[in-house]
C-alpha cells in the first residue's frame, strides 16, 4: 500500500516531467513556418516583387531611387520640387533607399533560397533560377554603390555574419559571371517545375531563365566593356553561345495589378507618378528634345501634358492628358519653383504654365500596373550591337542596332501601349529608316536607343550613361552650393548609408578608403573610368 | 527529593507510551508543525507564561520555532524512556475528591490538577466536546475518574510520572518493552544522583526543563518547583534543554547539586520563515537577507494593487508609483534594475503557484489606459504573510526566475483555527483626490493679452491663460454665452467626485487531529474618483490540508478571482483623457460649462471647438467613453507528501495559474476626433502549469551536525495565446464587432516549457554555524537544444556568534552572513531560430511568404547573467529590544540581452546578443525594536533604508548609448531615456540651458535663452535611496501604526509642467506678463542679458509642443524627485478576549484607516513625484497623471 502511494507519487511527477524531449519543436512559433514546412519558392516570388522597388507599397526604394535621383540624373524626368538628382543635392535617407530596401529584404530572401536549396532534391531549378536572380539583384546595387557586401551578405542568420565585408566590384564581377555560367548551365529542362505561377516573372520557365541568364550575362559584361575589354569580349561570346534574349516574350517583367491603394504588388514609381507624387516630376527637356529630334513616334505613349497633373489618380480632376507628340515640351533640369533661386518661370521658353509640360505618360507608364522591366531583348540587342561594333562578338552592329530598336518599339505594347505588333514594327522601321545606323556614330547611336528603351528602369539607364557616357548630357550647375553637392557634375555613384559607418565601422571605412573622393557621390566605381 | 522510585510496572507502561509518542512523532515531525506545536503548548502550558512572552505573540512564536521545537520535543520526550527518578505515584492509588456541575472535562482536568499537582496532557480538539459532566461530591481514585469520564470515548490515558496523557486508543502501542527492539537503547548503569534547580533569568523556575546525561539514555525533567533529581556519572556532562531557551551542558564534575539558570533563546534563534521552493527554514541558518512582513500590514490601509503597499516596507525593494490611477501597473525593483532594457520584476510565488505580475499593457506617450498587472487579482485578507528573498543567494533555487528576487506569499490556512472559525473583514474608504495644482490665477483666459469675445475665440483659447488680468469684465465662452471673468479653481473639486472603496470579506476555517481548512470570500466594490469609473471584485480562496494516514499528507489550496474594471482612465496625451481635459482648461474656464457634454446630434461638444478636436470634453469621456477590462484568475496547487522516516520524505506538487482576460474599449458615435467611433475588443489566456517533486532530508548526525537537503525537479509550461480585433465603426451608435468596417482577426501565441533539476543542502554545526550549497540546471525550450541548459549554484553561511563567542549580556543575538549566487532572467521564446510567415501580400491571387523578421535569431542565445556577492550582521541587543539588520551586496549582470543594430546588409537590421552589462551595489538596514514596553503601553518603531548605486558598464563595441523604448517616450520637447555607459541607470536626457563658464544661462539676440548644442543628460530616473519608518504605539487596546514612506534620488521630467507653462498656467509664468521677462543670464558675448521678451512668447518658447519657435530646454521641467510621504496611519481598538469571553464572538477589532495621509517633503510643482507614466524600464517621466488619491476610511474585523 504504502509503496503503491510512492510509485503513483512518483510516477505523476516524472511523467509530466520527463517526457518533453521535443523542446526544439516546441520553440517553433506556430504563427509562423519552419524551414522545413516552408515553400522556397515562395520566398523566391518575394524577392521578385519585392526587387521592383515597392517595398512598403509606398515606393520606399522606388520613388526615393528610380524618381527622385536616377531618373532626374540621366535627364529622363526633371522636377522643380526635388533638387536631389535634378540638382545634384544629398539626402541620406533618399540616395541609400534601395540598399535600405534590398538588403533586408530581396536579398535576405533570395540568399535564404539559395542557401536552402542547393544539393536539395527536386529543387535543382529552383536553386539555379535564384542564383540567376540573385546575381540580377546584386548587380543591381554594385551598380549603383560600387564595392558592396556580396559575398557575406544577407548571412547573418544561415552564416551568422553580422557584419559583412564589403567585396571588390571587381570580385563581385567576376563572380557573377562564374555563377550566371553555372547556373544557367545546370538549368535542367527535364526537372519538375516547382515553381509555377510562384515565379511571377517566368513561370517556372526554364527555358526562358536560360536566356535571362545569358542576356544578364551580356549586361554584365558590357558593363566592363572600359575596364576589361578582354573579359567583356570572352563572356559576350560565351552569352551569345547561351543563347541571350532575342523577342520581346522573353523579356523578364514583373507584371503589377491596378489597386489604387498603397500596396506592394503596384508599381511603385507609377503608383506614386499618380498619386503621392502625382504632378512633381516633369519629362526632362533633354529627353523629350530627343525624341523631337529624331521624330521618335514613341513620344506620344512616352509623355503626355495633363492640365492638372497634381490631381491625385481616383478623384474627380484626375486625368490622362494630352498624349499629342507635337504639344510635348520638356522641362529643364535644374530649376526651381517660382520665386527660388532659380524659378522656372525663367527657364529659356517657359511656356507661361508648368502644368505646360510633359508629364509621364499615364496610359502606358504611370499607373500601378505599369510592368517592371527587370531586364529585356531589347537591351541585350542593343548590347550585343555594341559587341558586334567593337568586334567582339561576329554578327553585324547595324542588324542588331535595327533588331534593338524594333523590340524598344514593339515592347512598348507590354507597357499598355495602344498599337499593334505589325504597327510598332513599322513604325520602328520608319523610324530606323530616318535615324540610320552609322558605324561610325555607332556606339553613340546604341547607348542613346538604350536610353530611350529602358524608361523608367532609370538605374539601368543610369548605369549604361556612365559607361558609355551616351546621350551625352549636358550638367546642372545650380548656383548654391549647399545644394548642389558635386560642384555642377553629373554623380557617378549613390553612397553608402552612414548608418553602415557605425554598425560596421571597419568593412565601411575600408570600402570607402578605396573610393577616390570618399563615399559620395563623385567617386567612380571600377567599371566607370573615365 | 526523590520519593517516588519508579516500579517495574510502570515500566512497561512507559515504554509503551514513549514508543507511542516516538511513533506519533515520526508522522507529525516538521511537515505537521502546526499539530506539534499545539501539542507542546498543551504539554507546557505553565511553562510558557513563566517566559513572559508576548502574549499577542505567543502563537505566532509557536508558529515559528517550528524545526526547533520539534528538535527538542524529540528529546524532550526521549527523556521520558530514561527516567529513572520519577517522583509519582500510580494514579489508580491517588484519590481526589471532586464534584462537577455541567463542566467540561478540561474543567475537570483543572480541579483535579488543583488539587493533586499532577498534570493533564491532552489535545483540546479531542476532549473539548467531553462536556455537560455531572459528578456529585465523590472521592475517587483518578484512574476510576478517567474511566468513567473516557468510557464513551476513542480516548484513553497513559501516567507519565506527574503527567497524564489523554490520546487515542489507537495511538497505543500496548505491549511494547523497553526490551522492544525498535527501542535502540539501553539503561545505564545509575553512578550518582544530581539534584538542583533550574531557573531562568529572572530567577522564576522551570518545569520540564528535559535533563540528560550526555551519551546516555538517562534523563530528567523539572517538576514545578523548578527542582530535578538525576542519576548521572561524577564526570559525565548533564544537557539541560528546554524549548525557547539555549540549551546548556553542564559538567557534573563530581557534584551532587547544580543549579543552573537557563538562557532564554531570542526570537532570532527560533525564527523560522518560508524560503525558496517552500522550503522553511531557521532564519539563523541562512546566509542571505530576506524580509518577512505579516499580512496585517497590507489589509487596514489596502490598496487595489498589492505592490502600492508594499511601498517603504522592506529595504531594498521599491515600489515605482505610476500616475495611472489605482488600477494602474506597479513596478516593484529589489536592489535595482538587473536588465538594460526590459524586465527587472520580481517574481511572485503564492503557495508555491508562480505567479508573474503580467503587466497587462500601459500607456505610453499617446494616452491610452494603463491596463495594470495581476496583483490586483491578489486580495490581501487572504495573506498571512509575505517573505521577500532579496538576495539571488535567497532566490537561486528559483534558478533562471530567480535573478530579480522572489515574493513569497503565504495565504492563511485553518492550522490556528480552534474548531470551526469565522472571521468577517470589511473594509471601507472613502477617496479624495489630493489636488496638486498650484495654478496662476491672476492671468484669465486667452492669447497675447486678449480674452475672448467670440465663441472662435473662446474655443482657440480652451487651454490658454495668456489673457489679460482677471477682471470680473464679461467675457464669451466656448457655447457663446456671456459669463464673467473669473478665476474657476474649482474645476477638480466640480469634476471629480468621492469614491467609495468597500471590501468585505468571510472566513470559516476548521481543524481536526486529520487536517485544516481555510476558505475565504471576498467581494470588493469600488468606485473611482473619476465618475462612472470603478471596481468589482469578487474572489474564493481555499486551503485545506489532509492526513492521507500518519505518513502521508495531502494539501490542496485553490483560488478563483473575477475582476471587472470599469473605464480605467487614459492618461498622458488629451484624447480620451479626462485628466488634461480637466487639468488644462483656462484659469477662467468653469469645467461645468461643459455638462451636458454632446449637441442635439449626440455629437461631442469640444472645449476648443473644431479646431482642436483632440481636446475632449471630460464630461463627454465619463458620459459615453465605455473601457471594460474582466479578469478571471485560477489558481490551484495539490501537494502530496509521503514521509518515509522522521528525516527524509518525498512531496509531488502540480500547480495551474491561469489568466484569462477581457477588453473591450469603446470610443463613442461623436467624438471630435473619431467621429464614426471605434471598437476595440480583446481576448487572452496567460496560463502556467507546473509538476515537481521533492525529496527533503531532515537529520542530525549526533549532537554537533545537522544535515537539512532538498532534491527535487520542476517542469514548467508556460502558454499565452490571445486574439483581438477592432478598428472603426460603420453605423453610428452600434458597438459590435460585426459594425466594425473592417475586422481582421489577429491572434497572438506563444509557449515555452523548462526542466529543472535542483538540490540544496544545508549543513549545520552545533546550531551556531551553517553553510547552505544549492544548484539549479535549468534546460529551456527557448534555447538551442545544444546549449539550453544553465546551472545556477549559490553558497551561502551564516555564522551565529552570539551563540558560538562569549558576548556581554546585552547582546541577545549576533549573526554574520555571507552569500555568493548565479541567477538569471531567462528568453523570451522563438529568438534561436528562423521562421517564415505569410507577408500579407495579395500578388493577384498569389500569397507572399517569406522571413519576416528583421531581427536575426541567435541560436547562441542565452538567458542574461546575474550574480550578486551580500555580506551582512544582524543583531539584537537589551533582549531583543533593539534589533539591527545590515547588508551589503553586489550584483552584476552580464550578457544581458540587448538588440544590438548590425550592418542591414546581413539581411537583417538587429541581432539579440548577450552583451550588455551592468552593476547595482547597495546597502541595506533596518533598525527596529522596543525602547519602551510596559504593561501597557508599547511602542515598536522599525526604520529601514536602502541605498542602490547602479552603472551601466557596458552595451556594445563602440556604442556609447542606448535609448530605450521607443526613444521618444515624451509628449512635449526632445525627451529621451538613454542607458549610458559609465553613468547610472536609466538617464533622462534633454536640452539643458547652455551656461557659460559661471553657470549663467546665456541668452540669444531675441532674448531667448539657448540650449546646450547636444541632449545632455540630466539625471537618472530611478531612485536612489529608499525606505521607510514606521511606528507601532500600543495602549491597552488601543493600537496607533504609522508609516512614512521616502524616496531620494531621482530626477522626473515632467512634461505636465512643461505643457502647463507652455499654456499660461504655471505659476513662473506670471513673471514678466506685464512689460516683458527677461532671463536672467548673460548675452552670448558674455554681458548681463537686458533683453525683454513678450512672457508668452519666452515660456512658449522653452516649453512649448515641438515645432516652429520653440526650443524646448527639458533642464527647466526636470524636477528632482525626490519626496517623503505620510503613507499609512491607522488607529485600531480590539476589544479584549476577556471581555467576550462569554460571547460567540472571539475578537473584534475596529480600526480607522487613512492611506496618503499627507506629503511631507516634495518638489515636484503641480504634481506627485510619484507620477511615471508607465510601470516599464522607462521611468522619470510623467504626463497628465492620474491625481494622487487619500483614502480614509475604516476597517472592521470581527472573530467568531
Amino acid at each position: 500500500m504504502k509503496n503503491k502511494f510512492i510509485y503513483i507519487l512518483i510516477g505523476c511527477v516524472l511523467f509530466s516531467w520527463g517526457c518533453d524531449k521535443n523542446f526544439e519543436q516546441l520553440n517553433v512559433n506556430p504563427n509562423s513556418v519552419s524551414g522545413e514546412i516552408i515553400q522556397f519558392e515562395k520566398l523566391f516570388s518575394t524577392a521578385e516583387l519585392f526587387s521592383a522597388g515597392n517595398s512598403d507599397g509606398h515606393a520606399f526604394d522606388g520613388e526615393r531611387g528610380n524618381l527622385i535621383y536616377c531618373s532626374c540624373l540621366i535627364q529622363h524626368l526633371a522636377t522643380n520640387g526635388y533638387s536631389y538628382g535634378d540638382k545634384y543635392n544629398f539626402n541620406e535617407e533618399y540616395i541609400t533607399a534601395n540598399w535600405e530596401a534590398l538588403y533586408p529584404n530581396a536579398i535576405k530572401q533570395i540568399v535564404d533560397v539559395v542557401h536552402n536549396t542547393k544539393d536539395k532534391e527536386g529543387k535543382t531549378n529552383l536553386y539555379n533560377i535564384a542564383r540567376i536572380y540573385k546575381v540580377y539583384l546584386f548587380q543591381f546595387l554594385t551598380d549603383l554603390y560600387g564595392d558592396i557586401p556580396y559575398s557575406e551578405a544577407g548571412q547573418a542568420y544561415t552564416g551568422g555574419i553580422l557584419l559583412p565585408k564589403y567585396d571588390k566590384q571587381q570580385d563581385i564581377y567576376a563572380d557573377m559571371l562564374k555563377e550566371l555560367d553555372e547556373a544557367a548551365t545546370a538549368l535542367d529542362d527535364n526537372a519538375p517545375n516547382s515553381l509555377g505561377d510562384q515565379d511571377i516573372i517566368y513561370g517556372g520557365d526554364v527555358t526562358l531563365w536560360k536566356k535571362f541568364a545569358y542576356s544578364e550575362m551580356v549586361r554584365i559584361a558590357m558593363r566592363m566593356s572600359k575596364v576589361a575589354p578582354d573579359d567583356a569580349k570572352t563572356w559576350v561570346a560565351k552569352a551569345v553561345a547561351g543563347g541571350a534574349m532575342t523577342s520581346n516574350d522573353d523579356n523578364a517583367l514583373i507584371l503589377h495589378y491596378a489597386v489604387n491603394d498603397a500596396q506592394v504588388s503596384n508599381n511603385g514609381s507609377g503608383w506614386e507618378l499618380i498619386n503621392e507624387e502625382a504632378g512633381q516630376f516633369k519629362m526632362s527637356k533633354t529627353f523629350i528634345d530627343f525624341f523631337k529630334s529624331h521624330n521618335d513616334p514613341r513620344l506620344h505613349f512616352y509623355a503626355t501634358v495633363s492640365p492638372d497633373p497634381g490631381a491625385l489618380n481616383g478623384t474627380a480632376d484626375f486625368n490622362f492628358g494630352d498624349t499629342t507628340s507635337s504639344i510635348q515640351l520638356g522641362m529643364p533640369n535644374g530649376y526651381d519653383n517660382a520665386g527660388g533661386l532659380v524659378p522656372i518661370t525663367g527657364a529659356p521658353n517657359f511656356p507661361g504654365d508648368v502644368n505646360d509640360y510633359s508629364i509621364v505618360n499615364r496610359y502606358t507608364f504611370a499607373k500601378s500596373e505599369a510592368p517592371t522591366f527587370v531586364l529585356t531583348a531589347a537591351e541585350t540587342q542593343l548590347l550585343l550591337a555594341e559587341a558586334a561594333q567593337r568586334g567582339w562578338i561576329s554578327g553585324d552592329a547595324a542588324t542588331l542596332y535595327d533588331d534593338g530598336v524594333t523590340l524598344a518599339f514593339s515592347q512598348l505594347i507590354q507597357t499598355g501601349a495602344n498599337w499593334s505588333e505589325s504597327a510598332a514594327e513599322a513604325a520602328a522601321a520608319s523610324y530606323l529608316a530616318q535615324n540610320p545606323y552609322n558605324a561610325g556614330t555607332g556606339i553613340q547611336q546604341i547607348n542613346e536607343q538604350y536610353w530611350v528603351a529602358v524608361f523608367m528602369d532609370e538605374y539601368e539607364a543610369f548605369a549604361n550613361w556612365r559607361r558609355s557616357g551616351y546621350p551625352v548630357l549636358t550638367p546642372v550647375n545650380y548656383p548654391n552650393p549647399s545644394i548642389n553637392k558635386t560642384g555642377g557634375t553629373i554623380p557617378r555613384r549613390l553612397t553608402y548609408p552612414l548608418e553602415e559607418a557605425s554598425t560596421n565601422p571597419e568593412n565601411y571605412n575600408d570600402a570607402v578608403s578605396r573610393l577616390a573622393n570618399g563615399n559620395t557621390m563623385t567617386s567612380r566605381m571600377w567599371w566607370d573610368t573615365p | 527529593m526523590c520519593k517516588f522510585r519508579l516500579q517495574s510496572a510502570h515500566c512497561t507502561v512507559l515504554n509503551s507510551l514513549v514508543n507511542e509518542f516516538l511513533i506519533n512523532l515520526k508522522h507529525t515531525k516538521i511537515m505537521n508543525l502546526l499539530s506539534v506545536t499545539d501539542e507542546h503548548r498543551i504539554l507546557f502550558k505553565t511553562t510558557v507564561k513563566k517566559k513572559n512572552l508576548p502574549e499577542k505573540t505567543t502563537i505566532k512564536y509557536f508558529m515559528r520555532i517550528g524545526i526547533v521545537t520539534t528538535t527538542l520535543l524529540i528529546v524532550t520526550s526521549a527523556q521520558l524512556l530514561f527516567a529513572k527518578t520519577l517522583k509519582s505515584q500510580s494514579i489508580n492509588k491517588v484519590e481526589v475528591t471532586i464534584s462537577l456541575t455541567n463542566e467540561t472535562l478540561i474543567q475537570a482536568f483543572k480541579k483535579i490538577e488543583d488539587s493533586t499537582g499532577y498534570h493533564f496532557m491532552y489535545r483540546k480538539d479531542e476532549v473539548k466536546n467531553i462536556r455537560n459532566l455531572n459528578l456529585p461530591v465523590t472521592r475517587l481514585s483518578i484512574e476510576d475518574f478517567l474511566k468513567i469520564a473516557l468510557a464513551k470515548t476513542s480516548l484513553t490515558y497513559k501516567q507519565v510520572k506527574d503527567q497524564i496523557l489523554i490520546m487515542h486508543s489507537k495511538n497505543l502501542i500496548p505491549n511494547a518493552t523497553l526490551d522492544d527492539p525498535k527501542i535502540p537503547f539501553a539503561i545505564d548503569a545509575v553512578a550518582n544522583v544530581v539534584k538542583g534547580k533550574v531557573t531562568d533569568d529572572k530567577g522564576d523556575p522551570l518545569m520540564g526543563v528535559s535533563i540528560r546525561v550526555k551519551n546516555s539514555n538517562t534523563g530528567a525533567f523539572t517538576d514545578k518547583s523548578g527542582n530535578y533529581t538525576i542519576d548521572a556519572p561524577a564526570r559525565g556532562t548533564l544537557v539541560f534543554s528546554f524549548v525557547g531557551f539555549i540549551t546548556q551542558e553542564i559538567e557534573v564534575a563530581n557534584r551532587s547539586e547544580i543549579d543552573i539558570t537557563l538562557k532564554a533563546e531570542s526570537k532570532e534563534l527560533s525564527e523560522v520563515v518560508v524560503t525558496a521552493l517552500g522550503i522553511k527554514r531557521q532564519v539563523k541558518s541562512l546566509g542571505y537577507s530576506t524580509t518577512e512582513i505579516p499580512g496585517s500590514n497590507l489589509t487596514e490601509s489596502r490598496t487595489a494593487n498589492l505592490a502600492n503597499a508594499l511601498s517603504g516596507q522592506i529595504a531594498g525593494v521599491s515600489v515605482a508609483g505610476t500616475g495611472t490611477g489605482p488600477n494602474g501597473s506597479t513596478r516593484i525593483t529589489i536592489r535595482g534594475n538587473t536588465s538594460l532594457t526590459g524586465g527587472g520584476t520580481p517574481l511572485y510565488i503564492i503557495d508555491g503557484v508562480p505567479f508573474g505580475a503580467d503587466n497587462q499593457g500601459s500607456s505610453g506617450k499617446w494616452g491610452g489606459p494603463d491596463y495594470g498587472d495581476a496583483l490586483s487579482t491578489i486580495n490581501p485578507d487572504d495573506i498571512e504573510s509575505i517573505n521577500v528573498l532579496k538576495g539571488v543567494a535567497g532566490s537561486a533555487l528559483y534558478g533562471y526566475r530567480g535573478g530579480n528576487g522572489v515574493i513569497v506569499i503565504t495565504t492563511k490556512s485553518g492550522s490556528q483555527s480552534k474548531g470551526i472559525g469565522v472571521e468577517v473583514n470589511n473594509n471601507t474608504t472613502f477617496s479624495n483626490i489630493i489636488d496638486e495644482r498650484d495654478f496662476q490665477y491672476s492671468y484669465g483666459q486667452g492669447s497675447n493679452g486678449i480674452k475672448p469675445t467670440t465663441i472662435e475665440s473662446a474655443q482657440n483659447t480652451a487651454t490658454s491663460s495668456w489673457g489679460p488680468k482677471i477682471d470680473g469684465s464679461t467675457v464669451t465662452d466656448v457655447l457663446g454665452n456671456s459669463v464673467p471673468y473669473v478665476a474657476h479653481k474649482d474645476n477638480f473639486k466640480n469634476f471629480y467626485k468621492t469614491g467609495v472603496n468597500s471590501q468585505s470579506s468571510i472566513s470559516l476555517s476548521g481543524k481536526n487531529t486529520n487536517g485544516n481548512f481555510r476558505l475565504g470570500i471576498t467581494n470588493v466594490n469600488s468606485s473611482e474618483v473619476v465618475p462612472k469609473a470603478g471596481t468589482e471584485q469578487q474572489g474564493i480562496n481555499f486551503n485545506s490540508n489532509y492526513n492521507l494516514t500518519p505518513q502521508l499528507h495531502l494539501s490542496f489550496t485553490a483560488s478563483y478571482m473575477h475582476e471587472k474594471v470599469k473605464n480605467r482612465p487614459w492618461n498622458s496625451d488629451a484624447p480620451g483623457s479626462v485628466i488634461a481635459s480637466t487639468y488644462f482648461l483656462a484659469s477662467t474656464f468653469n469645467v461645468r460649462t461643459l455638462n451636458p457634454s454632446a449637441d442635439a446630434n449626440g455629437d461631442e461638444i469640444l472645449p476648443g471647438g473644431p479646431t482642436n478636436i483632440y481636446f475632449d470634453n471630460p464630461y463627454f469621456i465619463t458620459d459615453y467613453f465605455k473601457n471594460t477590462t474582466e479578469r478571471d484568475r485560477y489558481t490551484g496547487n495539490i501537494t502530496l507528501r509521503y514521509d518515509f522516516t522522521n528525516w527524509l520524505s518525498l512531496q509531488g506538487q502540480v500547480s495551474r495559474n491561469s489568466l484569462l482576460a477581457d477588453l473591450t474599449n469603446i470610443v463613442p458615435y461623436g467624438t471630435g476626433w473619431q467621429h464614426s467611433g471605434s471598437l476595440d475588443v480583446s481576448s487572452s489566456n496567460n496560463r502556467e502549469l507546473d509538476a515537481s517533486f521533492m525529496f527533503e532530508i531532515n537529520k542530525k548526525f549526533g549532537t554537533d551536525f545537522s544535515v537539512h537537503a532538498n532534491l527535487g525537479g520542476n517542469h514548467e509550461d508556460n502558454l499565452y495565446k490571445a486574439a483581438s480585433t477592432g478598428g472603426g465603426l460603420d453605423l453610428p451608435y452600434w458597438y459590435s464587432v460585426n459594425n466594425i468596417v473592417n475586422h481582421v482577426y489577429n491572434v497572438d501565441f506563444s509557449e515555452y516549457k523548462v526542466n529543472s533539476f535542483y538540490g540544496s543542502a544545508d549543513l549545520g554545526y552545533k546550531d551556531y554555524l551553517f553553510v547552505t550549497f544549492t544548484g539549479r540546471n535549468d534546460w529551456f525550450s527557448t534555447l538551442n537544444p545544444k546549449t539550453n541548459n544553465i546551472f545556477y549554484p549559490s553558497i551561502s553561511g551564516s555564522f551565529v556568534f552570539s551563540e558560538a563567542l562569549h558576548m556581554p549580556s546585552w547582546i541577545t543575538f549576533g549573526k554574520l552572513r555571507a552569500s555568493w549566487a548565479k541567477s538569471s532572467g531567462g528568453t523570451s521564446p522563438y529568438n534561436t531560430a528562423l521562421s517564415y510567415s505569410n507577408l500579407g501580400v495579395n500578388y493577384n491571387g498569389i500569397i507572399f511568404s517569406g522571413i519576416d523578421q528583421s531581427t536575426v535569431p541567435n541560436a547562441l542565445l542565452k538567458p542574461i547573467n546575474i550574480k550578486e556577492t551580500e555580506v551582512g550582521i544582524s543583531m539584537s541587543f537589551f533582549n531583543s529590544r533593539l534589533n539591527v539588520d545590515a547588508a551589503v551586496y553586489n550584483k552584476r549582470t552580464d550578457d544581458d540581452i540587448l538588440n544590438v543594430s548590425i550592418s542591414n546588409t546581413s539581411g537583417y537590421e538587429s541581432s539579440l546578443q548577450n552583451i550588455g552589462k551592468l552593476r547595482n551595489r547597495g546597502l541595506e538596514l533596518l533598525l527596529s525594536g522596543t525602547p519602551i514596553k510596559t504593561k501597557n503601553f508599547s511602542w515598536n518603531p522599525s526604520f529601514n533604508i536602502a541605498f542602490n548605486d547602479s552603472k551601466v558598464l557596458f552595451l556594445s563595441p563602440g556604442v556609447s548609448s542606448l535609448i530605450l523604448g521607443d526613444g521618444d517616450p515624451a509628449r512635449f520637447g526632445n525627451f529621451s531615456i538613454k542607458q549610458i555607459v559609465g553613468q547610472e541607470y536609466g538617464q533622462l536626457t534633454g536640452f539643458a540651458y547652455k551656461r557659460d563658464a559661471h553657470g549663467n544661462k546665456i541668452f540669444g539676440p531675441d532674448g531667448l535663452p539657448i540650449r546646450t548644442d547636444d541632449l545632455v543628460s540630466l539625471g537618472s530616473g530611478v531612485y536612489k535611496t529608499t525606505g521607510g519608518f514606521s511606528n507601532d504605539f500600543k495602549y491597552k487596546n488601543f493600537t496607533l501604526s504609522t508609516l512614512l514612506d521616502f524616496k531620494f534620488g531621482a530626477k522626473v521630467y515632467s512634461v505636465t509642467n512643461a505643457e502647463l507653462a507652455s499654456i499660461g498656467l504655471h505659476k513662473n509664468t506670471l513673471a514678466g506678463r506685464e512689460g516683458g521677462y527677461v532671463g536672467k543670464g548673460v548675452t552670448q558675448d558674455g554681458k548681463v542679458n537686458t533683453i525683454s521678451v513678450d512672457a508668452q512668447t519666452y515660456w512658449q518658447s522653452i516649453s512649448g509642443e515641438s515645432g516652429e519657435g520653440v526650443d524646448n530646454i527639458e533642464e527647466e521641467y526636470t524636477y528632482d524627485a525626490s519626496f517623503i510621504k505620510l503613507r499609512n496611519v491607522s488607529l485600531s481598538y480590539t476589544i479584549s478576549q476577556a471581555r467576550l469571553n462569554k460571547s460567540f464572538v472571539k475578537g473584534v477589532t475596529i480600526s480607522l484607516v487613512g492611506r496618503n495621509i499627507a506629503v511631507l517633503l516634495k518638489h515636484t510643482p503641480n504634481i506627485d513625484p510619484e507620477s511615471n507614466l508607465t510601470s516599464t524600464v522607462e521611468q522619470g517621466v510623467e504626463y497628465n497623471p492620474y491625481p494622487p488619491i487619500r483614502q480614509l476610511g475604516f476597517n472592521v474585523n470581527v472573530k467568531f
